[in-house]
């Protein structure tokens, strides 16, 4: 490809050079016509098919550079402005030189040309022609005294008159022509000749007529002669007379003379009349030099201004290919100079952002796999997990979160935890609980929070630690919390059984023999007593029968609230069950009045009728233990459907008119053996709330303002519930 | 391949140069000199055929000053003859070139008229006769009869013209491309009896 341009250069170079050196030719006009003519006229012919062929890859080129300018190639236009300073610089001093030539040549060879010179030489030639008349009156004079001897001279005697006469007057030829124009005898002083010069035919006839013919001829082989024809006047026939022609050479000195002048005279005149086609000629000759030239520079100006301009051209597209993104570009290095290594530094810069891209790439790849490696890890995590920035901002979260929390988080990334916390109060508690540490900037830390997600009642174990600040990511914190809910409450459980199965084991064996100790005695010593001792007797056994066995009932209900009975949860309205609990204690509810507030569009709930029939029933004769001995006693229990935090909730309360709760059983009002009575096991809150937590409901107790105590229960509803928390996954 | 744009950009050039030549080498609007062949005839003397023709040569004005400052000017009468092919060119059977060279002697005003064939030269006042002796063929021997099969058909062709490549050396580009300097009587065709 390049070594076929560097040929195709070449071979152009050298044609031009053959042009110019044929022009050279051309050029001196002083060859031979005869042996250059046709090669002159077939190299302009040439050069003239050259200068269209090179006229049209000029236009080829410059429609190429003017294509490229016009759809704003890079390149483009330097090339055209190299293209127009080269053409600038090779037309303005070649016309210059040029014009001057032109110019010099036309004013030089016309001042060659001389008027004076012309006219001398006319002159001369006139001269020539009166020195000549002269010597012909002469010959004339003696040709017509030949005509008047030959008159009485018969046909038969001429040649031998003639001869004589040749011979006396010193004429180079004498002819004798009858009437009907043919020769009657010729003699000759050369012995070559053998035919005699006839005049043309015309000259015999004017002579024919009467008239002197005599004319100056010039001859090939004799030279200048002079012609002198005359009619003889013959005496004896009438008619048509008969014609001599008599032939006589200039002497000479005057043929010498006369030939040189007339032959400068007709070289002048010939170079004089030859100087507008001459001056013509080499001012074509000198057009075609100049065009060839001025034409061939021309291309070779647009050949070397593309071929200097293409590297450039090349780096620019190079450039715009590495500012576009494509690294992998390679410039064909084709040159030792500085553009060539320019184009090397550019191959290099390319690599070596090519290289450096790729390592980006690798490292970032790397980083992505870590990263979705860590993401996986966190997802597969049971644990919930999210971190926040130092502005408290969501960063991450897990699934195990949204399931935990029952809130899909993925959708708050990058919201404040407060905002959150806002928008789903179901997190308030756990926003409270943790948002102290967070902005404590504690190191690490551990709490145990309780929320009531859409999901119930659940217990968090949350722990928090502070992440340090890595690259460009801020400070931030991680919290990682795990739902204990369930494990809590079967260590509650454990620790209740555990109580439970040693009271019946270290009270309620004891308590057999005491009461039947007791027994005994009251029936032996009844006898041998007297009546005031055995009535004491009698009252004291049974006082201790009667405390055994309440004491019996006490560890068994004890017994009953430790043990974990299984729970059967189905789908209730708890409206239905509140109706059958209150129909029975109507009947023996004495002087209190038993109200009950229900929401026909109740909710149904998941739980067990047998654990909630007792949670009533426990709830009820805790009121009504609470308002022994008033007036007013009232107890009214409520349901309704509760919308919070986009779940819903059914919630259940009974309140009493009784004395209230005071402040300080408020904390531990449902653990059990607390009480404010003096009647009961102490373990009918607790026992309530037991079974609201194995319902996943939360209770809590309050004060009402005009006085008594409302016992508040909520529970999870089920049947608008349209999603179960297993279904909320992260997005 | 070219674009037609870049083809069509030529033609300015050839309009260019053709302008330039144009402008060094006005052509006149008038044809050439009008030479013509007046008259030829072909007749048999004994076994020879040979021509009788005449030949109105006229000098144009350009060529009449040429020879009138003293440029010799050299004429060329064509003769061929040629027997016709359908779809062939014609076979050339004899060409005979009669070549004249027609001279101004200023010292003495004369035509001379050279036979170049021969080397005979004729001496004329005035430049008609001297033409009339170039474009007169009296009794020219063509050629033998026997050495042409008479069963065929035959051509004579003849002209005369101003021979170009004879003239001096700067006016040779001036002939091949001026009308001024055609002087060419044209084919004349006759058939051999």
């Amino acid at each position: 490809m390049k070594r076929a341009a560097t040929l195709r250069f070449a071979v152009t170079v050298g044609v031009f050079a053959l042009l110019i050196a044929s022009l050279y030719v051309v050029s001196d006009v002083s060859h031979d016509a005869e042996r250059f003519g046709r090669l002159y006229v077939g190299l302009l012919l040439l050069n003239t098919l050259f200068l269209l062929v090179l006229g049209f890859a000029i236009v080829k080129n410059l429609y190429l550079v003017g294509r490229q300018v016009v759809r704003k190639a890079p390149g483009s236009r330097l090339t055209l402005r190299m293209v127009l300073v080269f053409v600038l610089l090779v037309t303005v001093p070649a016309g210059t030189v040029y014009e001057f030539s032109v110019h010099m040549l036309k004013k030089g060879i016309d001042t060659w040309f001389d008027i004076p010179v012309q006219e001398a030489l006319e002159d001369s030639l006139e001269l020539s022609r009166a020195a000549l008349d002269l010597q012909m009156r002469e010959f004339r004079r003696r040709t017509l005294a030949l005509s008047e001897s030959l008159a009485d001279v018969s046909d038969a005697v001429a040649p031998l008159a003639l001869n004589d006469m040749l011979k006396a007057t010193g004429a180079t030829e004498i002819t004798l022509f009858g009437a009907d124009n043919k020769i009657i005898a010729s003699s000759s002083n050369s012995t070559d000749a053998m035919i005699p010069r006839l005049p043309g035919a015309q000259v015999l006839n004017t002579v024919a007529e009467g008239r002197v013919y005599s004319r100056l001829e010039p001859f090939q082989d004799i030279g200048l002669q002079m012609r002198i024809v005359v009619p003889v006047r013959d005496r004896s026939t009438r008619g048509r007379p008969r014609i001599l022609q008599v032939l006589y050479p200039v002497s000479g000195r005057l043929t010498e003379l006369a030939e040189k002048v007339e032959a400068a005279y007709r070289d002048y005149t010939e170079l004089a009349y030859l100087r507008e086609p001459l001056k013509q000629n080499i001012i074509l000759t000198l057009s075609l030099v100049l065009l060839v030239a001025a034409l061939f520079a021309v291309w070779a100006a647009i050949y070397m201004s593309r071929k200097l301009i293409a590297p450039i051209r090349e780096l620019a597209e190079g450039t715009k290919a590495v500012a576009a993104g494509e690294y992998r570009k390679k410039l064909p290095v084709g040159r030792r100079d500085e553009l060539g290594e320019l184009v090397l530094s550019f191959n290099q810069m390319t690599e070596r952002l090519a290289r450096a891209r790729d390592a980006a790439e690798r490292s970032q790849r790397l980083v992505e796999r870590q990263r979705s490696y860590l993401e996986t890890l966190l997802q597969r995590l049971s644990s919930g997990v999210m971190s926040f920035d130092g502005q408290l901002a969501l960063r991450t979260v897990n699934a195990a979160a949204a399931h935990i929390l029952g809130v899909s988080l993925v959708q708050y990334k990058g919201r404040r935890l407060e905002e959150i916390a806002r928008e789903h109060p179901a997190l308030e508690s756990l926003v409270r609980g943790i948002a102290g540490y967070l902005k404590s900037g504690k190191k690490e830390w551990r709490e145990q929070v309780v929320i009531m997600g859409p999901t119930g009642r659940k217990i968090l174990m949350c722990r928090g630690a502070r992440l340090p600040a890595y690259g460009d990511v801020s400070p931030g914190y991680v919290v990682v919390f795990d739902d204990v809910t369930a494990l809590i409450q079967a260590q509650r459980e454990a620790a209740w059984a555990e109580v439970a199965r040693r009271l019946a084991h270290e009270i309620k064996n004891p308590l057999t023999p005491i009461q039947l100790s007791a027994e005994r005695i009251q029936r032996k010593l009844s006898a041998s007593v007297d009546e005031k001792g055995a009535e004491i007797l009698e009252r004291s056994t049974r006082t201790i029968v009667q405390q055994v066995e309440s004491m019996k009932a006490m560890v068994n209900a004890f017994g009953d609230y430790a043990r974990t009975p299984s729970v059967e949860l189905s789908l209730m309205n708890i409206n239905d069950l509140v109706r059958d609990v209150a129909e029975l204690y109507r009947a023996n509810i004495g002087e209190v009045r038993l109200e009950l507030d229900l929401d026909e569009t109740l909710a149904g709930v998941q739980a067990d009728a047998m654990r909630l029939r007792q949670l009533l029933h426990n709830l009820i004769k805790n009121a009504m233990e609470a308002m022994e001995g008033r007036s007013d006693a009232r107890i009214v229990v409520q349901t309704r459907n509760v919308d919070e935090h986009g779940a819903r909730y059914v919630d259940l309360t009974v309140s009493d008119t009784g004395p209230g709760i005071p402040e300080a059983l408020m904390d531990r009002l449902f653990e059990p053996y607390v009480t404010s009575k003096s009647k009961g096991t102490g373990l009918g809150l607790a026992i309530v709330r037991k079974i609201v937590e194995e319902h996943g409901g939360q209770v809590w107790a309050e004060n009402l303002p005009r006085g008594g105590a409302r016992i508040h229960i909520r529970f999870p509803a089920t049947t608008t519930q349209t999603q179960s928390p297993h279904d909320i996954q992260p997005r | 391949m070219l674009k037609p744009s870049a083809r069509l950009a030529v033609l300015p050039l050839v309009f260019l140069i053709g302008v330039g030549l144009s402008g060094l080498y006005p052509v006149p609007a008038v044809a050439d000199s009008g030479s013509i062949v007046r008259y030829a005839r072909v007749k048999t003397v004994g076994d020879l055929y040979v021509l009788n023709a005449s030949i109105n040569l006229v000098l144009t004005d350009a060529a009449r000053n040429a020879l009138l400052s003293g440029v010799p000017l050299v004429f060329e009468l064509e003769m061929a003859i040629v027997r016709p092919r359908k779809w062939w060119p014609d076979e050339q059977v004899a060409d005979m070139d009669q070549k004249f060279r027609l001279s101004y002697h200023a010292l003495s005003r004369q035509f001379l008229v050279q036979h170049l064939n021969t080397g005979i030269q004729e001496t004329y006042s005035r430049l008609v006769d001297a033409l009339e002796r170039i474009g007169e063929l009296k009794d020219f021997p063509l050629i033998d009869a026997t050495l042409l099969d008479p069963g065929r058909h035959y051509i004579l062709e003849l002209r005369v013209r101003l021979d170009i490549e004879r003239l001096p050396f700067p006016l040779m580009v001036q002939g091949y491309l001026s009308r001024d300097w055609r002087i060419d009587s044209g084919w004349y065709r006759i058939p051999i009896q």
